[in-house]
């Protein structure tokens, strides 16, 4: 699991209510209409008999169909995805179908929880859905790859482009080898077009109330802890009950602190990698000070991620640190009062924090077009989609044409600086099958004063330890 | 992941219905004659509930059972690792901590409201207290609440800003706030009394039922030979109450353990580790880091201690009653 679990879990009610809607709904327009209208359409096209009627697809020297998929007759792709992505699919299937009219899609959406648990035995299953997203990580990823229940898409990377569009070395966390035994080498097996960030939201009437200004660097974003503690308003607001949400803050600090790439060997388990380094101890150090100076929400434990958001909406706290998923709840609630920077450059030199591109989509190995799933994956990873992405409140994980406006173009200026200055630190829990509980149980621990910042970094390292050792 | 707990508590939670009807009115001899040899046929009609029993309860225990004898990730081929997924469960600080944590439960779900109900019932004997319908249904109402509702609504409660750090600072006791479940000292408690909530109206409900079995004749000669209220308590009451309190035991504990609800949707085990259950392990294995076996096993392991726990309890009660 990732730390982006919360995302899906605020008012899981409704979003469930949601998912069943845009199901149904999705289900009426692409299955309901398959079978009544659609046989039609295909005879006043002639579509009956296209082997006969359309010339032999293009294809390129790999033998990869990249175009003329009229030629398949009526098809329809299966697609199981996270609900995060609704609003993205709808989009990239309507420009889809307009391209081939005679593709449809069957959509299938969950939310991040549930969609966790139960994806893996779907994607198993003797009827997979020909796309499906996965999760970066020995979890979901290692075990789809070690299962051979995904194919690998190295050809469809060269054909496509997609190595010099999003960078090569961005793409590492979607490789495994092929026993799926080893994290960020290998083949490419996933790809996604959004990026996820953390970074710091803040509060503009409060920022200005305490004579603070925007921060150039590590070291004035904590002058402003401090001006905003003396003002007698809360610096960060934080709910941890969940454990992850503290794990963000941490992983800015650690950013800070920390080379970027370092932070990301420990993830992909570069032997020798520790947490036991007199950077990372600094960044402990700090993250147990701005505790101990009651920098965080007081009772931060007891807090859920949901209920720190809406009292940050409601005035309470300065700042905010937490990925960029959370933007549109903090616009509609605060308006043009709220804005974002990525955290300011440390003495680790640049401006680094814990972001990745986001769920990958995977092709099934039972897909009956595989190069018709890449297809579509290649419209969602396209220079034009990239501004359909914004529109839908994503950060497209390369350039597009449109600037977003609103608390998105601050959100999109943060992201930049990061993937300018490679300072990328992927999540955490990725590392181990177990890192996630692990992380989370010590972040509450640490915030809770049961162990020090040294503490806390061992019981770390051991969790990794006992994985990459075994 | 296989619940093969519960099953033990059908035929209780049948009687439970029974005790508010005397006795002398059950058409016991026909009921008798029924499942007694002469008809066989009479077994025919307990065929779909067993043939349900088979497919629900005993074909996933058995497979749980088998599964936890290997290490498996849910999706490619399982190897055979003999007690090594036991090993872990008795090994594991962090399952041990647990187990442990489930036993401090058992506290707060079966002893603590089996003794206050106890307590109330001895006083009401005492005392007639009009409209006791209505109490018992007020009281009964948590038993019938979804558990997830309950925790939801407790999670509100014990929140920072919720009614009870509300009403602490409403009366000057600022210093006792907190956000309990986040809190390393309290959280467990906190989870627990959330059980006791629960199961008090059950409890009470049950032992209500019982206490007016109990014919005022033994109230009356008590009285006459001079029994005050913990006199009468211990020589009428508690006596009468015994089998009573044998399924409340039983239902309790066995809500005690099997408590999965109200932590998932209350602290998913944290503060740290300070709350977590064997269900939550249970979860976890299978669904998180996809160790099925290891899922299995602390299944399989909580089963028997149920069994055990109920087993005692069971084994004390027929005791006492060959003594009296």
């Amino acid at each position: 699991m990732r730390w982006t679990t919360g995302k899906s879990k605020g008012l899981l009610i409704g979003r469930l209510l949601a998912v069943a809607l845009a199901f149904t709904l999705v289900a009426a327009a692409c299955g309901g209409d398959d079978s009544d209208d659609e046989p039609a359409v295909a005879d006043s096209t002639g579509g009956d008999t296209p082997a006969e009627t359309t010339a032999p697809p293009p294809t390129t020297s790999e033998g990869i169909q990249t175009d003329g998929f009229e030629s398949l007759g009526e098809v329809t792709l299966e697609v199981l995805a996270e609900s995060g992505d609704e609003a993205t699919l709808e989009r990239a299937t309507e420009l889809f179908s307009q391209r081939y009219p005679n593709v449809s899609f069957n959509v299938t959406l969950r939310a991040f929880d549930d969609y966790m648990q139960i994806a893996p035995g779907i994607i198993q299953s003797d009827d997979p859905p020909d796309l499906a997203h996965g999760n970066q990580g020995y979890t979901i990823d290692g075990l789809l790859v070690s299962a051979g229940l995904i194919i690998p898409l190295d050809d469809y990377a060269e054909v496509y482009g997609w190595e010099e569009a999003f960078g090569s070395g961005t793409l590492d966390q979607y490789r495994f080898n092929d026993e799926g035994t080893d994290f960020g080498k290998g083949r490419l097996w996933g790809i996604s077009a959004v990026a996820e960030f953390v970074g710091v939201y803040y509060n503009k009437e409060k920022l200005a109330a305490i004579g603070g200004e925007l921060p150039d660097t590590f070291e004035e974003f904590e002058a402003l802890l401090a001006l905003a503690a003396d003002a007698g308003e809360l610096p960060i607001q934080l709910g941890n009950g969940e454990g992850w949400p503290a794990l963000h803050v941490y992983g800015m600090v650690q950013a800070a602190y920390r080379p970027a790439s370092e932070i990301r060997d420990w993830v992909f388990g570069e032997p020798g990698s520790t947490v036991l380094t007199d950077t990372e101890r600094q960044a402990a150090n700090t993250f147990v000070a701005w505790k101990d100076a009651g920098y965080f929400t007081e009772g931060v434990n007891g807090v859920g991620w949901d209920d720190s958001v809406a009292q940050f909406i409601n005035g309470e706290g300065v700042f905010l640190i937490g990925g960029n998923w959370n933007t549109a709840v903090l616009e509609e609630g605060m308006g043009d009062n709220v804005g974002y920077f990525a955290m300011p450059v440390g003495p680790s030199g640049i401006v680094g924090g814990t972001a990745a591109l986001a769920l990958p989509w995977h092709i099934t190995a039972k897909a009956e077009h595989p190069d018709l799933a890449a297809a579509f994956i290649a419209l969602m990873m396209s220079e034009d989609f990239a501004a359909e992405l914004a529109a839908v409140g994503r950060v497209p994980a390369r350039e597009s044409s449109v600037t977003p406006s609103g608390l998105l173009a601050d959100v999109a200026a943060g992201a930049a600086a990061v993937i300018a200055d490679e300072g990328v630190t992927l999540y955490a829990d990725w590392t181990t099958d177990t890192m996630f509980n692990t992380l989370t149980a010590k972040t509450q621990e640490l915030l809770g004063g049961q162990i020090t910042g040294e503490q806390f970094l061992e019981d770390v390292q051991a969790d990794w330890e006992a994985f990459f050792a075994g | 992941m296989s619940r093969p707990i519960g099953k033990p508590s059908l035929p209780d939670e049948a009687s439970i219905a029974l005790p508010a009807l005397p006795k002398a009115r059950r058409p016991q001899r026909r009921g008798r004659r029924a499942f007694g040899g002469s008809q066989p046929i009479a077994f025919l009609y307990l065929l779909p509930a067993f043939a349900f029993f088979i497919a629900f309860g005993v074909i996933p225990l058995g497979q749980a059972a088998f599964l936890s004898f290997y290490e498996w990730n849910g999706i490619t081929d399982r190897s055979f690792t003999g007690f090594d997924n036991y090993l872990t469960v008795f090994t594991d600080p962090k399952i041990r901590g647990a187990l442990w944590n489930s036993a401090i439960l058992i506290v707060f779900y079966a002893f603590l409201p089996i003794s206050v109900a106890l307590v109330v019932v001895g006083l009401m004997v005492r005392v007639r207290i009009r409209g006791q319908a209505v109490y018992r249904a007020v009281l009964f109402l948590p038993t019938i609440l979804p558990l997830t509702v309950v925790a939801v609504t407790w999670r509100w409660i014990y929140a920072p800003d919720g009614p009870l750090n509300r009403a602490f600072d409403a009366v000057g006791l600022d210093g006792f706030s907190r956000a309990w479940l986040g809190d390393f000292t309290f959280a467990l408690p906190a989870l627990g009394l959330v059980g006791t909530w629960v199961t008090f109206g059950l409890v009470f409900v049950l032992f209500i039922a019982g206490v007016q079995k109990i014919s005022t004749e033994q109230y009356e000669a008590a009285r006459i030979d001079g029994a005050g209220v913990v006199r009468e308590f211990f020589a009428v009451t508690l006596p009468s109450l015994r089998r009573e309190i044998t399924v409340a035991l039983v239902l309790t504990i066995t809500a005690a353990l099997r408590n999965f609800d109200v932590v998932f949707v209350t602290t998913r085990g944290g503060p740290g580790t300070n709350t977590e259950v064997p269900s939550m392990f249970i979860f976890r294995s299978v669904f998180q880091t996809r160790t099925v076996g290891l899922g299995a096993a602390i299944g399989v392991v909580l089963m028997l201690e149920l069994l055990i726990v109920n087993m005692a309890v069971l084994w004390y009660r027929r005791r006492g009653e060959v003594e009296s």
